[in-house]
């Protein structure tokens, strides 16, 4: 039953990915940030980690400007979004909801 | 051995060892239950739990070389430079959660040297070590078991070799040898991690000479074998870690690593878990090694604790209103770029690391031992600076319990208080945690761990080039 559920929850919601860099010594809070993103999209995106299959958007998230999570960017073909300071948050929220709901660029 | 994957599985763990360690002339029956033990028991248990999230995935596991698998970071061989910098930065991230030792780099770095210099021994002395050693590395790494890297002997009159010792065991060596395995006997001090490690990697504490082929000794065994026992160490305000609250200054985490005398009274290890045994001409390059690979992490470690001690000394600053001094403002500046600089070594070092026959990744060893050293200067310094900022009710400030009396907690609130909005709760906890890290056992840790400043000099002599700094200085003024 719980299955149908989550199912149906899925259902019309963009997968996201999440690809965070090290963490060695970050200048924003990170995981709170996606928390924020996570919060702000429940609705429209389904939150997963990076290494998960057939994923609409991709998101990296840096502690800082050297950009660790964007490594071998080249072999990313999801459309991806790499975040390095705290002031990335509403330009990212734009990003996202530009996608409609096959998660094709509008 | 089960599997060990969150931090919950750790402490059970340990619970199950069963390991013989006192504390203060009494048996501990149970390690994770005991107040002063704890600290250090929670400060390891991260490295398993911080492994699990996916915002430091990246840093805390590697793929293993050997199976193809994630594991755990602290269970790897270098495979590449990427490696060396990727432990650095996973160091200091630890440190930002804990504010002190989590122990478990000296066993990552003993599986690292002994990894190397096992394949150097099998290709002089056509001996197996090396093939030993990998089933040996496979078992850590899918078990994720905590081992302890076992150098420091006591060594008793430093003036004379282990042979010339009025006691033998003060090194530790070889009794007997046997079909199926060895016996050996002595100790091992200053043991970081040692309570609460599952197996210790015994390594040569110096290098040896022919008529020291016993003392030349690489094993690993479990903490509760027959035999074993460990002595924990006492600390600097040791008995704070039986209260609870303020006064600890580090309520979670504690102080430094925890360290312990391990002593071996004849115990037993099957040849399958012996790496080195006789070859006494190897022990000197693997004592370098460990020590090149345990020197490189210390801007990590120290880089990330002296963080919080830089963030707790600017907390007292505002909390006491002299924020906006500019002398206070100079002492932060220069606490900064003392982390800093110990921080760049240990990057630097690990940039300028190499691949060694064996196929595992080695730091620049001078550059390594060059970090270490500014480690035993530059914590002094940023402890005095936090000092500095803090003043002196660092040393005079009353009890907790003097905070919460009836009778004299009003005077407390009132003398203590300072910047307005700042409870003298909150002043007092920034302040014990300044205490806690910067003085006494925190300090002496900065000194002597990874060896003593005199090591990394020795290391000078070797590594320093110096014909070449005298050719290239008699070459610009003309001397032949």
């Amino acid at each position: 039953m719980k299955v149908v559920e989550h199912h149906h929850l899925m259902k019309g919601r963009k997968k996201i990915g999440i690809k965070y860099c090290g963490g060695c010594n970050p200048t924003y809070e990170r995981v709170e940030m996606v928390q924020r993103v996570k919060h702000k999209l429940k609705d429209q995106f389904l939150f997963l980690q990076h290494d998960q299959q057939n994923l609409d958007v991709l998101v990296l998230i840096n502690g800082c400007i050297r950009a660790c999570a964007d490594k071998n960017l080249n072999q990313i073909k999801d459309p991806h979004r790499s975040i390095i300071r705290e002031s990335d948050f509403e330009s990212l929220i734009d990003w996202l909801a530009s996608f409609n709901d096959k998660g094709e660029k509008i | 051995m089960k599997r060990i994957v969150t931090k919950e599985d750790y402490i059970r763990s340990l619970k199950d060892l069963h390991h013989i360690v006192y504390y203060n002339g009494k048996r501990v029956e149970d390690v994770t239950d005991h107040p002063a033990l704890r600290p250090h028991i929670n400060s390891a248990a991260l490295t398993y739990e911080l492994a699990l999230r996916p915002e430091y995935e990246e840093l805390m596991t590697a793929t293993s070389h050997l199976i193809g698998k994630k594991i755990n970071r602290f269970t790897h061989i270098h495979q590449s430079v990427d490696d060396l910098i990727k432990k650095v930065q996973m160091l200091r991230l630890i440190a930002h959660e804990t504010g002190s030792c989590f122990q478990r780099c000296v066993g990552f770095d003993g599986l690292n040297a002994v990894y190397m210099t096992t394949y150097d021994i099998d290709q002089k002395y056509k001996t197996d070590y090396f093939e030993r050693f990998k089933k040996y590395l496979l078992h850590v790494q899918e078990s994720n078991v905590m081992v302890v890297g076992g150098m420091t002997d006591p060594k008793g009159d430093r003036s004379l070799p282990p042979t010339k010792q009025s006691d033998p065991d003060l090194f530790t060596h070889v009794v007997e040898r046997r079909s199926d395995g060895i016996i050996i006997r002595g100790a091992k001090a200053h043991q970081t991690g040692a309570i609460n490690s599952h197996e210790i990697l015994i390594m040569p504490t110096q290098a040896m000479r022919e008529d020291e082929r016993d003392y030349a000794l690489v094993c690993a065994l479990p903490l509760n074998a027959p035999g074993v026992l460990l002595i924990f160490g006492r600390q600097t305000n040791e008995e704070r870690k039986l209260e609870e609250g303020i006064d600890i200054g580090n309520p979670k985490f504690g102080l430094v690593g925890g360290e312990a005398l391990v002593v071996f009274e004849d115990v037993f290890v099957p040849w399958e878990r012996v790496f080195l045994c006789g070859e006494y001409d190897m022990a000197g390059i693997l004592v370098e090694r460990f020590a090149t690979l345990h020197r490189q992490n210390y801007g990590g470690c120290k880089g990330g604790v002296s963080d919080i001690l830089i963030g707790a000394s600017a907390l007292a600053a505002e909390f006491q209103g002299t924020a906006n001094a500019s002398h206070i403002k100079d002492k932060l500046a220069e606490m900064i770029h003392l982390a800093e600089t110990i921080y760049a070594g240990s990057v630097a070092c690990s940039a300028m690391g190499y691949k060694t026959p064996s196929g595992a990744y080695y730091p620049d060893p001078l550059l390594a031992n060059t970090t270490k050293h500014n480690v035993t200067r530059h914590i002094y310094e940023i402890a005095r600076l936090a000092h500095d900022i803090a003043g002196g009710i660092i040393a005079t400030m009353p009890f907790q319990g003097d905070l919460e009396s009836s009778e004299v907690g009003r005077y407390v609130k009132k003398y203590l208080s300072a910047a307005k909005g700042v409870s003298v709760e909150a002043r007092m906890k920034i302040l014990r945690l300044i205490e806690n890290m910067s003085g006494g056992t925190a300090l002496t840790e900065s000194m002597h761990g990874a060896g003593s400043p005199q090591t990394q000099k020795v290391m000078y002599g070797r590594l320093g080039n110096m014909e070449e700094k005298k050719r290239l200085a008699k070459r610009l003024v003309g001397i032949n």
